[in-house]
This record gives C-alpha cells, sequence and structure tokens, in this order.
C-alpha cells in the first residue's frame, strides 16, 4: 500500500511536474495575497502587509523545495535527479572522472584477481570437494635427511585400514603409456591408482563409473578412466566412448568412465587401477617408498586428532623388535593437508604478493580521496550558492554521496573487467608446475568481496566530502574577497599526507622487486656443477611387452646413440635415468664391503642414477678421480659404479674409494659393484639451497651412486645430445629421427633444453618477481599522478600569488624553483618513510632471496633514485606551467 | 507560549489538520487559523510546516482540492476532507484518546 503511494506519487511528479510546479506558485502567492489582506484589515498599511505576508512564508522557492520533499515518492526523485546532476558534473569534468574510475578500478581489479588466485589455490583446488579433509599421507627419514617423502604399500595399509579415522584412503603411481592408435604415436600420462582414489578427492566422474575393488587387482587391471581433456583431445569427446577399447603400451583397456574437466589430480591424461600384488603389502617392503598417498578423514576427526594418531601408529611401528632399520634411520610416517603439500611452496610468494597488491589499493585510495578532496573544495562557492538558495543541508550531503557513488559504481564495473584480465593474466603467466590442473576464474565470493571494498569506497569517498564541507557557511564563502585560504591549506595538508604516503608505499614495493630481481640474476650464475648450455634432452619409456629382457632394451639405446653419435652437428650424445632438474631423485640404501652395518646407524644411503658413458660427457660432469664407464660396462662384465665427490668425501674421507665394493642393500643377494671412479657433484633439483622434488625434500649434500645403463636395466629413461653449434631444434630433430630409425612406434617426449629444465625450477621465484614488478610498476605510475595532481592543483590555486611574485619582480626559473623544492620536500619524505619500512619489511623475503640480503644497499639505492626521478617529472611538469604564468591573466582572475 | 507543531509527532499536526477541515472546507491560511483557533492558541502552524503537510495528506488521499474564490475573491486553493479522510480523523481521534488516557493514568500512579 505505501509502496502503490510512493510509486504514484513519484509518477504523478515525473509526468505532471511542471503543472504541480506552477499549482504550487500559484497556492503560495494566493497565500501570500491572503494573508497581506488580513493584515491590511488589522491595520497595515498595504506595501508593508504584504512584505509582512511574504517574509512570513517564507521564500517561495524554499517553501516549494519543502513540500517537494515532504511528498512520498522524494527520495526517488531526489535519487534520480542527483543521478542526472551527479553523472552531469562527471561529464563536465571527463579527465578527473576517467583517472578516479581508473584508479579505482586498478586497486580494486588487481586486489580481485590475487585474492581469486589465493582462494583457488589454498581454499577451493578445483575438483575436490571438502579440500579441507583431504591429507597426503609422508614418510620421512630424520637420520638420512629425507624430510618428506612418498609412502610404501604397507604404510598406505595401515593408514586404509583406520577405519575409525579415515572414512577413505587410496594411494597412486605415475605411470606413462604409449599410445599407437593416433596419427602419430603419443606419449599419455597416467597414474595407477587404488579404486578409492576418486573418493578420497569426492569426485564423480561426468560419464560411466570409476573403479571396484574387484577391478584393482593384478590382472584384473585393464579398465581406464579417462581425463576429460584427453578425452576431449583424443577421443574426440564422443559419449560412445564407453565400453570402447583402447591400446595402450600395446595392452588392451577397456574405458570405463570420463572424469570432470577440474577434477586433475594428478595432471594426467588417464587412470588405471594400479592392480598391486598382495605381495607388495609383505610388511618386509616398508621400506620401498613409491606411492603417493591420499586419504578423506572421516567427519568428526579433526585433522591434529588424526596426525596424533598416525604418530602413534609410527610409534607403535618402531618398537616392533623386526624394525630396526627404521629405527636406525629415524623412520616416520606423518600426514600434511593436501593443499599445503601441493601449494606449499606458494605460501610465502603469495604473502609477499598479497602484501603488494593492498598497497596498491591502499594507494589507489590516497589518490581517489585527493582527488575527491580537491574537487569538493573547487565547488566550495557552488554549495554556499545552492545552500542559500535553500537546499537544506542533509539534501547536498545525500547528492555529494550520490556524486560518489557513481563513481565508486563505475569504478567496480570496471573493476571487474581488470579482475577478469588479470586472473586469466595469472593463470597463462604462472609457471605450469606450480598451478597445473588450476582453473582459474573469478569467483562469486571474491565478487562479493570487490563489492565489499566498493561499497567502503562510497562511503569513505562520501564522508570525506561530507566532512570537509560540512564545515562550509554560506554566508561566509559568497563574500567577494574571501578567498578560502585556510580550507584549502588543511586540504593541501592532507593531501600532502596522502601523497607522501603513497610514496612510501611505492618505495617499498620497488625496493623488494628490486632485490627479487637482483636475486634473480644472481641465480643464473650458479654453477651446478655441469653444463646445461647446449644439451637437448628426451625422454623415453620402452613397453614391457616389447622389450620384455634386459638385452632389448640395452640393444635400443646402443643403436639410437650409435645413431646420434653418427648424425652430423652432435658432438656427444648419452642416455640415462634421471635426468637432472626434472623432479626424479630416487635415492636408495647401499652397502660398503668391508663395513657391516652397525646397530644403531641406517647405513649407507644415496641418490642413484642409471647412465651410460654419453651422460657425463653429454652433460660435462667433470671427472675428478678413475675413469667413467665405456662400452665394456655392460651386462655379463664385471659390475661397476662411479660416485660422486659428496659420497666419497661422506664415507671415504681420508682414502681412495677406487677399487671399494658397494652393493645395493634393499635387494637380497644384489653383486658387488666395484668403484671404477669419482665425478663432482651437480645440482639435481634446485639451483640453491635444500634439493626437493615432488614435494620431498632432503639435504643438497646427499651423494650419488652412478650405475651403468647397461648393466642395470631401465624401461624408461632420458636421451640427451650435445650440439656442435647446432640450434636446439635441429638437436632434436636428431633425437627423433635416431628413435624411429630402430623403432618406429616408440613415442619421444617432453623434449627440453637443459637450460630450460633449470630455468623451470626457477619458476616460482621469476613468476613472483614479475609479478612484483607489474605491482611496483602500478604503484609507481599512481603515485606519479598523486604527485602530479598535487602539484598541479596547488600551482592553479596559487596562480594569483605567482602572478604578484612575477610582477614583483622574481624570475621564472625562481618559481619553477619553489614550486620544484616544496614537491621534492615530500618526495624526500615518502622516500625516507618508505625506506625505513621497507627495511622492516623485506625480511619477510629472505627464503626466497639468493646470494642478496634482504637489506642489499644496492637495491635499496636503485629504487630510491627510480622513485626521484619519476617523481622529479612528476613535479617538473606542473612546475613548468608555473613558470608560464602571465601575471596580468594571474592577477585579473580570483 | 506557542508550540511548533513540527516539533510534536507528525501525526499531531495530520490530525489537527483533520478536525479543522471536520466540518467545512477552507483554504491554506484559513485551515492554519481555525487550528489556531481550536486549541486555544496554543499551536501555531507556521506556513512552512502547514503546507508540506497539506500536499503530503492529499497524496495520502485524505483530503482533496479544488481553486475557488476566498472572501475578499482573491482565488485561494481550498481543501476538503475525503471519505476516506472521515475515516483516518475517526481512527486517529481514538487513538489519541487511548494514548492520552494511558499515559494520564501513567502519571498518576505512584
Amino acid at each position: 500500500m505505501r509502496l502503490f503511494s510512493i510509486a504514484k506519487s513519484f509518477l504523478r511528479s515525473l509526468f505532471r511536474k511542471q503543472q504541480i510546479d506552477a499549482e504550487l506558485d500559484d497556492e503560495i502567492r494566493s497565500t501570500v495575497e491572503l494573508l497581506a489582506d488580513q493584515k491590511i484589515k488589522e491595520g497595515m498599511p498595504p506595501d508593508e502587509a504584504r512584505r509582512a505576508a511574504r517574509i512570513e512564508l517564507g521564500g517561495v522557492e524554499q517553501m516549494k523545495e519543502r513540500v517537494r520533499e515532504a511528498s512520498a515518492g522524494a527520495w526517488l526523485e531526489m535519487l534520480l535527479q542527483d543521478l542526472r546532476f551527479g553523472l552531469r558534473m562527471l561529464g563536465k569534468n571527463p579527465g578527473f572522472a576517467a583517472i578516479a574510475i581508473l584508479t579505482l578500478a586498478l586497486g580494486i581489479g588487481a586486489n580481485t584477481a590475487i585474492f581469486s588466485v589465493i582462494n583457488a589455490l589454498f581454499l577451493h583446488p578445483p575438483g575436490v570437494s571438502g579440500p579441507a579433509r583431504v591429507v597426503t599421507v609422508r614418510a620421512r627419514y630424520d637420520k638420512l635427511g629425507l624430510k618428506n617423502i612418498v609412502v610404501s604399500a604397507p604404510d598406505f595399509a595401515q593408514i586404509r585400514d583406520s577405519h575409525a579415522i579415515f572414512s577413505s584412503a587410496a594411494m597412486a603411481s605415475n605411470s606413462g603409456f604409449n599410445y599407437t592408435a593416433a596419427l602419430y604415436p603419443q606419449r599419455l600420462t597416467g597414474a595407477g591408482v587404488t579404486s578409492q582414489w576418486f573418493n578420497v578427492f569426492g569426485a564423480k566422474p561426468v560419464l560411466g563409473r570409476d573403479f571396484t575393488p574387484e577391478e584393482d587387482q593384478p590382472n584384473a587391471n585393464h579398465e581406464v578412466v579417462l581425463s576429460y581433456g584427453a578425452w576431449q583431445e583424443w577421443f574426440g569427446g564422443r559419449k560412445n566412448i564407453l565400453g570402447r577399447t583402447i591400446e595402450l603400451n600395446e595392452q588392451p583397456y577397456r574405458v570405463i568412465g570420463v572424469m570432470g574437466p577440474e577434477f586433475r589430480w594428478p595432471d594426467v591424461d588417464l587412470w588405471v587401477p594400479l592392480g598391486l600384488p598382495p605381495q607388495s603389502f609383505d610388511p618386509a617392503n616398508i621400506f620401498n617408498e613409491s606411492y603417493f598417498a591420499v586419504a578423506r578423514l572421516r567427519a568428526n576427526v579433526s585433522f591434529s586428532q588424526a596426525s596424533a594418531y598416525v604418530g602413534l601408529l609410527s610409534q607403535r611401528n618402531i618398537q616392533a623388535p623386526s624394525f630396526a632399520f627404521g629405527r636406525r634411520s629415524g623412520w616416520g610416517l606423518f600426514i600434511m593437508p593436501f593443499t599445503q603439500l601441493v601449494y606449499g611452496d606458494l605460501t610465502t610468494p603469495i604473502e609477499v604478493l598479497s602484501g603488494a597488491v593492498v598497497f596498491v589499493l591502499l594507494i589507489a585510495c590516497g589518490n581517489i580521496a585527493g582527488l575527491l578532496l580537491a574537487k569538493v573544495s573547487g565547488r566550495t562557492k557552488e554549495i554556499a550558492v545552492r545552500a542559500a538558495l535553500g537546499a537544506s543541508r542533509p539534501r547536498l550531503l545525500f547528492q555529494m554521496m550520490v556524486e560518489s557513488a557513481v563513481l565508486a559504481i563505475a569504478g567496480v564495473l570496471v573493476s571487474l573487467f581488470v579482475a577478469y584480465a588479470g586472473v586469466k593474466a595469472l593463470g597463462l603467466a604462472a609457471p605450469h608446475t606450480l598451478v597445473a590442473g588450476l582453473g582459474f576464474a573469478l569467483n562469486s565470493r571474491v565478487l562479493l568481496f570487490a563489492l565489499l571494498i566498493g561499497a567502503f569506497s562510497v562511503a569513505l569517498f562520501g564522508g570525506i566530502s561530507a566532512w570537509h564541507f560540512s564545515r562550509i557557511e554560506p554566508a561566509h564563502h559568497l563574500r567577494e574577497s574571501v578567498r578560502t585560504a585556510t580550507s584549502s591549506r588543511t586540504q593541501q595538508r592532507i593531501r600532502s599526507v596522502l601523497v607522501a604516503g603513497e610514496i612510501a608505499l611505492g618505495l617499498v614495493l620497488l625496493a623488494g622487486t628490486a632485490l627479487l630481481l637482483r636475486s634473480l640474476s644472481g641465480l643464473d650464475h650458479v654453477n651446478p656443477g655441469f653444463t646445461p648450455q647446449g644439451v637437448v634432452t628426451a625422454a623415453v619409456s620402452l613397453p614391457a611387452t616389447q622389450y620384455d629382457t634386459q638385452a632389448k632394451q640395452d640393444a635400443f639405446y646402443r643403436s639410437v646413440l650409435d645413431h646420434l653419435a653418427q648424425s652430423p652437428g652432435i658432438e656427444s650424445a648419452g642416455a640415462g635415468f634421471p635426468l637432472p632438474f626434472t623432479g626424479n631423485n630416487p635415492s636408495a640404501s647401499f652397502q660398503i664391503e668391508g663395513r657391516p652395518a652397525t646397530p644403531d646407524s641406517p647405513g649407507p644411503h644415496s641418490d642413484i642414477r642409471y647412465v651410460t658413458p654419453g651422460y657425463f660427457t653429454t652433460l660435462r660432469i667433470p671427472l675428478l678421480r678413475g675413469r667413467f664407464f665405456t662400452n665394456e660396462d655392460r651386462s655379463g662384465s664385471q659390475r661397476v659404479a662411479v660416485i660422486d665427490a659428496n659420497l666419497a668425501r661422506q664415507y671415504w674421507p681420508d682414502q681412495n674409494p677406487v677399487g671399494e665394493k658397494i652393493r645395493s642393500a634393499s635387494i637380497s643377494s644384489a653383486p658387488w659393484a666395484t668403484v671404477v671412479g669419482v665425478v663432482g657433484h651437480i645440482r639435481f633439483d634446485q639451483l640453491t639451497g635444500a634439493e626437493a622434488s615432488n614435494g620431498s625434500s632432503q639435504s643438497s649434500s646427499k651423494g650419488a651412486v652412478y650405475y651403468s645403463l647397461f648393466q642395470g636395466g631401465a624401461p624408461y629413461g632420458y636421451l640427451m645430445v650435445r650440439g656442435a653449434g647446432s640450434s636446439a631444434n635441429a638437436l632434436s630433430g636428431s633425437i627423433r629421427e635416431a628413435v624411429n630409425v630402430v623403432d618406429t612406434h616408440l613415442p619421444v617426449y617432453d623434449m627440453k633444453t637443459m637450460n630450460s629444465l633449470i630455468e623451470a625450477s626457477l619458476g616460482p621465484r621469476q613468476f613472483a618477481a614479475s609479478l612484483l614488478a607489474v605491482f611496483a610498476g602500478l604503484a609507481l605510475m599512481l603515485s606519479a599522478v598523486g604527485l602530479y595532481g598535487l602539484v598541479s592543483y596547488g600551482v592553479a590555486q596559487r596562480t594569483n600569488e605567482i602572478g604578484i611574485r612575477i610582477a614583483l619582480g622574481a624570475r621564472r626559473s625562481d618559481v619553477l624553483g619553489m614550486i620544484l623544492r616544496q614537491g621534492l620536500t615530500l618526495v624526500i619524505a615518502g622516500t625516507a618513510v618508505g625506506t625505513a619500512a621497507a627495511l622492516a619489511l623485506t625480511r619477510a623475503m629472505k627464503g626466497f632471496l639468493y646470494g642478496v640480503s634482504p637489506f642489499d644497499p644496492f637495491s635499496f639505492l636503485t629504487a630510491a633514485v627510480v622513485l626521484i626521478l619519476v617523481a622529479i617529472v612528476a613535479c617538473y611538469i606542473p612546475a613548468r606551467r608555473a613558470m608560464s604564468v602571465d601575471p596580468m591573466e594571474a592577477l585579473r582572475h580570483e | 507560549m506557542a508550540t511548533e507543531p513540527t516539533n510534536l509527532l507528525q501525526g499531531t499536526l495530520d490530525l489537527m489538520i483533520l478536525k479543522a477541515l471536520a466540518l467545512q472546507e477552507m483554504h491554506g491560511l484559513g485551515i492554519s487559523r481555525r487550528i489556531e483557533q481550536i486549541t486555544k492558541g496554543t499551536f501555531q502552524v507556521k506556513p512552512g510546516s502547514l503546507f508540506p503537510a497539506l500536499h503530503k495528506m492529499e497524496e495520502a488521499g485524505w483530503l482533496s482540492s479544488t481553486w475557488g474564490e476566498s472572501e475578499n475573491n482573491r482565488r485561494a486553493k481550498y481543501y476538503r476532507l475525503t471519505k476516506a479522510g472521515r475515516r483516518q480523523l475517526e481512527t486517529e481521534t481514538e487513538r489519541w484518546g487511548r494514548i492520552s488516557l494511558a499515559i494520564g493514568r501513567a502519571l498518576e500512579a505512584s
């Protein structure tokens, strides 16, 4: 009913505005006359009576305004009127509007983008329902320097059987499949998973079903679930894929399901049942770790409860009498939140970037506050006139709020575009390893966040306007000669503080960026222990059906390497597993002949690699003692091994290890191998810091044992070539050709230069550096705009004064100096504060910087210089305008 | 001492206007004089409060207006109660009676 009368009154005022207005006019005039009549009757002279009547009734316009305000639809009409007025005012000052809107959009948009990404990464990894309930199960060996590695099947079995704590558990092992039915032989990535894998993540297939426990058996595991991407790319996204049989690694697999587009754990093309035989779960296998295990907590179990439980499980295992090796090596089982394992590396950079982006937002808000402040005080006269004409204070306040709201809404709308573009750009720019499987999209919660910021800015800016002009007294400001000196001085002071603050924030960001960039360039010069430049690598995987004996595998590698050796432009070629900087780094225990195991130490432990002689020469790993492998070191001849300098130092500190005998400790009755050479230690996963791969961490001083590829068997491995002056394309072509000649059906994949592999390991740092640089650039630009605006405005305000000075004889250069000096004082102040703040804050980046202290003076100096240079330009342009003030013009204006 | 009605509840002014128009139609000035009359000088309604109230009540449908001629042959806008206005007058009168009774009792209580 009320709504109806509001609508009615509003529509009436809309369509019959002039008529109503005219009627009001008439009514008021008639009332004046009636009142005058009354007074005349009481004895007043007619003129006086009419004047008295008019005074009593008050101003006609004011009366009309009050009547209008009283009508029911009044506020709606007011709102529209203010909206129109606000838009018109903005239209008159497009520059101001554009700068304000863009500034707001940049600040809000950047924040929304970053927080969308954070949300995706840490709170809602795609394809997982209830990610807080999913944990990974990890193992560690404190005394072997292995802090966080995958687990064994018996480890997993213990978790799986703890039904009270975990509602489901599963493990996975990465594998690859050769798929030959496409145009060229393709290498599809895959994972063998136990039947509960998808349940742990709460993921449902979009087509078909996932695995049953019966299918997760050694010889029954020929079903496959496709990933959405693989389904679209290799099988045309056709619904009739269900039930079809495809050939993988020359074995038939029946397609039983397809997963949805977000589910990418792990980021593979397909999943097959793991199908482990019961022997794998034999307790003796407890130290053979090779599986990635996950579990889902029961609804009523907290993470700390589950963690404590697993700790107890660990303890119980350790106390078992047969667990000697575990005790000696400091073995333990523990759980970690799934998101932390997958994204843990990103915590610090994300924190740094969140801070940076909030700085940008603060600077943006500072600029807008300054702009609005300037705008409002510029309209003091206008507001005074309107107040004198009868606009009530609340009315004026409302109108200012509406103007701010229009700006804020426009800013929020544009910020949506900025945020969307920002999120997409982040997704593209982020290193693939970090964000594999992530769908980068704006999400509704973050959108809400943006809207909240928008609302907050309306309140803030409206509040500023309201505060400022609530001090306006119409009578005072309408007087001609009054200069709004005092109010503009306070305003200038506030703006100066704002700009100084922005400059300080900008300096912090610049300093951080400088530090990161210096650190990165330092990393470029770290010596990894071998020469990656000029080496091209590729991966192959020999299907078990075709290459079922070691002899066949050996033959393959020999043929390929022979072929490569004869190819033009190739200096050396080799093969082996693993390759540095590919994320694989297997390790194992070994025994030294003549050194029986002592009861409390876990025994010798090393990284373990299978290589051909060419591996060393192609990568240019230096030989320190003895010899490399030769082609004579093959199956049937004496078993040999080469160790690296770290292993030599660790286990043979005072003697020559060449001639010593070692053998694998895990394989019983493994033959002894004679150490024939010592090579230099090489960096294998990271250029600096603790080596880590696949989320495993180990100390970088661990030594390595190399065995001859032809004495160990390698169903999968890497080929590498070094070319004398050939291009990477030519080299990869040679590899492909060589493999093709030996086996036309074998796919060659992951073709990469060694350099790009190393650079990829720097991915997170480079990403963080580029992002920080973008934010620092934004901050710098916004601060410069703010400074420019401030100085410009100051010059405009003081045009009069400048004119007087020049007329009185001041030189133009003096004027320039005066303006510049004032601007630069501000800049210096801001830089000083910023430097202090940066010194306090950059220690947060410590873990990220290599070879550079967080207080590196060179970086700080560079940052300060860049900032001051930009600031000088920002001050100089308006200062030049001050120089060219014509005193006559200036004095004529108010 | 005259009390400015807008210091009291807005509804009080509305009620006074309705009462003033109960017997005959009047123009704005006349309404103001009548209110002064029937309240024995306690309420002196300023035009600044009267006209907004009149227009609001007209919008609400309690009053209707026509242009007519005053005593001195001046044009003036005359207001009269509508049926809804009469109903509103009854309702408000009764409500006001209840309120004043309650307040009176409260003040007498110890």
